[in-house]
């Protein structure tokens, strides 16, 4: 899958890789909850079920985690290839992910008024995951202008 | 990489939210909802469309003039009557009061613990604006645990405030006799119908009564309708 670990950007791609497995893990629990009938369980408490019942827990129908889910995979398939439409599509994918969680949190806040932990653990995940991929990008970007780097 | 192909891609990112926002806004204001949102909120469109349009008097759910009465015996914390609410109550409401063949008055009791009193108060000032059943709904769909001391006054008002009430009006109402007055009569009336436990239905019709509790099925409605009013329903 191309992790050459003398790359600059190899640890930034380990650590996307395990960001975005940390969140499938969050947001397979919430979709298997939401197919499966239940309702999450919140650690503090009982603003996960609230949320995830709340008429803004879709989009046309389809779960919001459900959405998540599919954006994690696309980012652990960006972090596992090295190619320039992978740095491209892990920007763009944590990029809606950072815009929408920051949608979904303001609405937790100030419309759904409760508060779901895994819904705020994703949304910092896919924060730090941003990050990862503007980092990765711009190291990208140099490697690319710099040329090859030089046979010894 | 150009600039230019990051600042497509972030424009195309924010067009991708701003359709997604829409939707959710559209569908959202597209849904008759008309109960404010507060933290009971996630319920509020499933029990508008339970019961919007049937009339709501005090603690009465249905029209006056129909043929049978249901006193439904609750308490605001039992995981039962929660059950039900979820369960039968929706097919009785839709099969049986929104026909115009039967009407239901709620009855909050005390059994479980001294937060069940103050769940009960909210209903009752909430049914001074006829919106008890908004607030039965909401409460039963959205219940803590039957352990714990959940139903305090704070919780009783922001189930109010979802079940659409003028808050002024039911802090007063709370705080009231009246809604104290209402609370003991109908638990005299729970010893009048030997209430052992809830939810308890005592169902009179002009042939009798008839009284069953407990998780039932639809089924025992439909019997009682037939001793009751020799109904078939």
């Amino acid at each position: 899958m191309g992790f050459d670990r003398t790359r600059t950007d190899f640890w930034i791609r380990i650590a996307s890789a395990i960001l975005a497995v940390v969140g499938i893990g969050i947001t397979t629990y919430l979709v298997y909850e939401r197919f499966s009938g239940g309702l999450p369980t919140c650690v503090i408490g009982g603003g996960c079920s609230t949320v995830q019942k709340s008429e803004w827990s879709t989009v046309a129908g389809v779960p919001v985690a459900l959405l998540g889910l599919i954006a994690y995979i696309v980012l652990l398939v960006c972090a596992l290839t090295p190619w320039q439409i992978s740095v491209l599509g892990a920007f763009f994918v944590s990029l809606l992910g950072v815009l929408l969680s920051s949608w979904l949190t303001a609405l937790e806040l100030f419309q759904i008024h409760a508060i779901c932990e895994w819904c705020v653990s994703s949304a910092v995940v896919v924060l730090v995951s941003f990050g990862l991929s503007i980092a990765r990008l711009v190291l990208f970007q140099r490697e690319t202008a710099q040329g090859p780097p030089a046979t010894p | 990489m150009s600039r230019n192909m990051i600042i497509a891609i972030v424009a195309a990112a924010v067009i991708v939210v701003g359709v997604v926002i829409g939707i959710q806004v559209n569908n959202n204001s597209s849904s008759g909802q008309s109960l404010p949102l507060s933290h009971f909120t996630a319920d509020v469109p499933a029990v508008n469309a339970l019961l919007k349009g049937i009339p709501q008097s005090g603690q009465v759910l249905g029209k006056p003039a129909a043929k049978i009465t249901i006193d439904e015996y609750i308490d605001y914390k039992c995981p039962i009557c929660g059950q039900a609410s979820k369960t039968i109550m929706p097919q009785v409401i839709t099969r049986y009061v929104r026909t115009g063949l039967a009407k239901i008055e709620i009855r909050p009791l005390a059994f479980i613990g001294p937060d069940s009193q103050t769940g009960a108060l909210g209903g009752l000032a909430a049914g001074q604006q006829n919106r008890m059943w908004y607030y039965t709904e909401l409460d039963l769909r959205n219940q803590g645990s039957e352990k714990d001391k959940w139903l305090t006054p704070a919780v009783a008002a922001e189930i109010a405030q979802a079940a659409g009430c003028d808050m002024a009006a039911w802090n007063d109402a709370f705080k009231g006799q009246e809604a104290v007055n209402s609370f003991f009569t109908i638990q005299n009336q729970a010893q009048t119908d030997a209430v052992s436990g809830t939810p308890t239905f005592v169902v009179h019709g002009p042939k009798g009564t008839d009284s069953f509790s407990g998780l039932v099925p639809i089924s025992r409605f439909s019997q009682a309708f037939l001793t009751v009013a020799g109904v078939k329903a």
